[in-house]
């Protein structure tokens, strides 16, 4: 098997003596695979992420990206995160936002800025200021700018939690197509069961209070997995073990 | 009713409030003058008056520019150098509670006229609201932002100049609206207390030489100073803020 892209080794993480936030992660995620973490709110799933990304440092263990320190794998220009909160300079425009990411990795083997927001349905907004666009409009380009540089990994964190319903839907089906065709090392914090599934190849499941890796489930579900549409009864029955093993692992812990 | 309506008829009413204060107040002329001996005045002593407002001008503007340099070192000084807030806070929290006259006091005793006490008055009375706005404004910068400049390997000239600076700009040009006004009015206020040029020199004259004409003269020449130091940076801000209102 080839090296893992992204490596946590018995990692912990605390902010306070005393008190674990997570503890004892052993995580691998090969090249091109998309994990997914589900846990209770508060269970340490965004510290991982943010880990990952060199934002943080492990209280204990070690955080490999691409064979290196996650700090050099940022270096390489070989990182995209976009988190909850879509985070856009208020006084550029959607495609000047996505252009930045270019300007600062340097990177000139990139996407087209203008062409990737074109597929991500907003020909008719790239000189819209961030104010002028809707939650979903402003995700997509939050999503456009961290991945136009083609980097390696993506780092999501509950990119469309902040989403209604409705857009929350058409966005994960929208996601599923973009991933499926740059497909870049994923890590994908996300809250909801359908939409971990969907998107992944494995689903982690984290418990609390520390946060440790409860499940490791690998979906094998065949792409694209069009579940609005009408939902296969394999679908349905793996989002039903996922939900079950969470709900356990929530239980356990007294939520 | 549109802004410019409100002020045309702000204009109006003082003219007409003024030429009714001649006509009934029953005032002398020595300390109400009529507008058109105010008019003449401008006009016949216009080198003189030219002269007092160049001074003015020159004291405000450097002064200005003191104060920005100052503030603008302080607060981007603090993001980077951590101590630095915390030492200079409170030198800033009592310079601007020492009570000004005081101060002005103070520094005619120890500088006498020259130029170096004027510009610290214009310094001292302009310079807070700078200092607050940046200060305000450099820390409401998108923290989830500067993350992602982080691991986009953004150095930190990059994050100041995508993420810091962007962010403190609104809250600076609306803090100019305030403090570029105050500097003209520092001004004034100094020359008033230590000088022998400037508009706030003019003004001490006519009140020892009850010449009220050159009072309001001069009166007249600062607001129009101040309002004008105010209609540009209001007209600058919203230039460079309009993405705002796009
Ligand atoms: N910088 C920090 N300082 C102190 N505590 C933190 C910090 N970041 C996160 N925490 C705490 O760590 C726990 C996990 O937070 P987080 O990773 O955001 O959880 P999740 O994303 O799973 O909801 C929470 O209890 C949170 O309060
Ligand atoms: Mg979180």
């Amino acid at each position: 098997m080839t090296d893992p892209a992204v490596r946590l080794k018995q990692v912990s993480k605390r902010f306070k003596a005393g008190v674990d936030i997570l503890t004892g992660i052993d995580l691998a995620v090969a090249p091109g695979e998309l994990v997914a973490l589900v846990g209770a709110s508060g269970c340490g799933k965004t510290t991982l992420l943010r880990m990952a990304a060199g934002l943080e440092e492990p209280s204990e263990g070690s955080v490999e990206v691409l064979g290196r320190s996650p700090a050099q794998a940022c270096a390489l220009r070989q990182v995209g995160v976009a988190f909850q909160r879509a985070a856009l300079v208020p006084s550029r425009t959607a495609l000047e936002n996505v252009q930045l990411t270019l300007a600062i990795t340097r990177r000139t083997d990139g996407l087209d800025p203008s062409q990737l927001l074109r597929d991500f349905g907003l020909g008719e907004h790239l000189h819209a200021y961030p104010h002028q666009l809707s939650g979903g409009m402003q995700q997509r380009v939050n999503i456009a700018a961290a991945l136009v540089h083609q980097p390696q990994i993506l780092l999501l964190d509950e990119p469309l939690g902040a989403l209604d319903e409705i857009t929350r839907e058409s966005m994960t089906e929208w996601l599923a197509g973009v991933l499926a065709r740059t497909r870049p090392t994923t890590l994908l914090v996300t809250h909801s069961v359908e939409e971990a599934v969907v998107l992944a190849d494995r689903v982690v499941i984290l418990s609390r209070y520390p946060g440790r890796i409860a499940h490791d489930i690998p979906i094998h579900l065949p792409r694209p997995r069009d579940i609005w549409g009408k939902p296969s009864a394999e679908f349905q029955e793996t989002v039903r073990t996922v939900r079950g093993h969470l709900h356990a692992v929530l239980r356990a812990t007294g939520i | 009713m549109s802004d410019r309506r409100a002020y045309l008829l702000m204009l109006v009413s003082v003219a007409v409030i003024w030429l009714l204060a001649v006509r009934w107040s029953g005032l002398p002329p020595l300390t109400l003058p009529s507008p058109v001996k105010v008019g003449e005045v401008l006009w016949d002593e216009r080198s003189a008056m030219l002269e007092g407002t160049l001074s003015t001008l020159f004291t405000a503007l450097l002064g200005y520019a003191l104060a920005n340099l100052i503030a603008l070192s302080l607060a981007i000084g603090s993001v980077y150098i951590r101590w630095l807030e915390a030492f200079s806070t409170p030198w800033v929290v009592v310079l601007k509670n020492i009570p000004f006259v005081a101060l002005a006091s103070l520094l005619i005793i120890t500088m006498g006229s020259s130029l170096l006490p004027r510009l610290i008055i214009v310094v001292l009375v302009c310079f807070h609201p700078l200092l607050a706005n940046l200060n305000q404004g450099l820390k409401a910068a998108d923290r989830v932002l500067i993350d992602r400049m982080r691991t986009l390997d953004g150095s930190r000239w990059e994050i100041f100049r995508y993420v810091l600076w962007p962010s403190a700009l609104p809250y600076y040009l609306a803090a100019h609206e305030i403090a570029f006004t105050t500097s003209i009015v520092g001004a004034i206020v100094a020359e008033w207390f230590l000088s022998r040029q400037g508009l706030g020199h003019i003004l001490v004259q006519g009140m020892t030489e009850y010449r009220g004409d050159r009072i309001y003269a001069a009166t007249l020449i600062s607001s129009v100073l101040s309002f004008g130091a105010y209609w540009i940076c209001r007209a600058t801000g919203r230039h460079l803020t309009r993405w705002q209102r796009a």
